[in-house]
């Protein structure tokens, strides 16, 4: 137990034996896959049609805002070349999907049906189509554990989109709800800020949502601001992920980085 | 043991693990009973010369890596459980289904115990104990003792 709390070396381990509890994993998702597959299956034409017309609208709308996102994209490199920084702009991800909820009512843990053989690692960002969703912080060959970033256990370092403010998120344990720790009283954050990741502590890819503020409160006599937000995820309802395969970012810890100290 | 019988506890064993992995609804979830420990009382109380601690060791990993928990955590809490087991197995046979039923949760409710100790000390400050899987395991266990006493019955297993 301690060897496996302080060092990484029984990680090989518990992968292989990750191979013998697969099929039995697998075999308990089979009611949920068959139940998705059926309410999948016994949608009808006038369904699909609706939902084929409102993704048609939706492409059309993210299309134009890629375009506008190509040039920046481009405008970005340019600017960056004449820096002479090299950063890679373009993360490449792998879609994925929620497979079981951690049982334990108080941790916020998904299983997620992509694992080792599929390229993903301890640290590695977990995305939704509306933010960051949290990390993987297991991995068995053929599923892999992700703490969400509303877990208690969890902080993200942030920035305030508008003016680079940056901060510290931490989970609650409420799935809609984060807090921002030490934030002076004379920072300037206010009510609708998006805080985005900030790409600090080389764990997280930069400039992705996290949270919007919700609350910002000075209490007479405390050094520090008690600051909510709402994260941009959809924590509770998100079933497709994007695991994030980018630069410098999500290296195995080098020390069990990923669990609480004590 | 027969190769029969090898293949009956290693089905035992996948249909615990299947269990233990089975997504439930939330407010079922506080309630899963510790299935593999259930099965292991099972076979312990069925089979005391053959069924003895070095199962802790297997069982005790697949389950750490199942519910991701550190290394040896599960083989710690299940080793101290079926030497519990064993001590009091012989009395156990004599024991009418209630009285059974009764120090079975007992020792699953110990168990539980040894865990959120162990839980408490390797985890942060915001580990809650549970208990909820002790009542469904008292729950269930008259159950599954009596279709397992059906099947090894049905099977001719001794």
């Amino acid at each position: 137990m301690w060897v496996d709390s302080n060092h990484s070396w029984l990680q090989t381990v518990r992968y292989q034996l990750g191979f013998i509890v697969a099929p039995t994993q697998a075999l308990a998702q089979l009611p949920n896959v068959l139940y998705n597959w059926f309410e999948e299956s016994s949608a009808n034409q006038q369904q699909l049609l609706i939902e084929n017309k409102q993704l048609t609208a939706r492409n059309l709308v993210l299309e134009l805002k890629m375009q506008r996102l190509s040039a920046l994209e481009a405008e970005n490199v340019n600017l960056r070349e004449l820096l002479n920084a090299s950063e890679q702009i373009d993360d490449r991800v792998l879609v994925t999907s929620v497979i079981a909820l951690d049982p334990d009512p108080f941790s916020q843990q998904v299983l997620i049906n992509k694992g080792g053989e599929d390229g993903v690692f301890i640290g590695q960002p977990v995305l939704d189509a509306h933010g960051l969703l949290g990390q993987v912080i297991d991995v068995l060959p053929y599923s892999a554990l992700v703490m969400m970033i509303a877990d208690a256990n969890h902080a993200i370092p942030v920035q305030v989109n508008r003016n680079g403010v940056r901060s510290i998120a931490v989970g609650t344990g409420a799935l809609d709800e984060l807090e921002l720790t030490h934030v002076s009283t004379t920072a300037d954050i206010v009510e609708g800020d998006l805080l985005v990741s900030s790409g600090l502590g080389e764990r997280y890819p930069r400039g992705y949502p996290v949270a919007t503020v919700t609350k910002v409160e000075n209490v007479p006599g405390q050094s520090f601001a008690v600051v909510k937000a709402k994260p941009s995820a959809h924590l509770d309802r998100s079933r497709y992920l994007l695991l994030v395969f980018n630069q410098g970012a999500g290296r195995v810890p080098s020390k069990d980085l990923w669990r609480p100290e004590k | 043991m027969s190769s029969r019988a090898v293949i009956a506890t290693l089905m035992l064993f996948g249909a615990g693990f299947f269990l233990e992995h089975l997504p439930m609804p939330e407010i079922l979830s506080w309630f899963q009973p510790p299935w593999m420990l259930l099965i292991v009382t099972l076979l312990v109380l069925h089979s005391p010369h053959k069924v003895g601690v070095w199962l802790a060791l297997p069982v005790g990993l697949l389950l750490d890596v199942e519910h991701h928990q550190v290394l040896g955590f599960h083989v710690l809490t299940i080793t101290v459980y079926i030497t519990l087991l064993q001590m009091f197995s012989r009395q156990l046979q004599r024991f009418n289904d209630l009285l059974l039923a009764l120090v079975v949760v007992g020792l699953v409710a110990v168990h539980q115990l040894v865990g959120n100790l162990g839980l408490w000390f390797i985890s942060s400050d915001n580990y809650v104990p549970l208990w909820l899987p002790v009542l469904g395991a008292a729950l269930i266990w008259i159950w599954l003792r009596t279709v397992f006493v059906v099947v090894v019955a049905k099977l001719g297993f001794k």
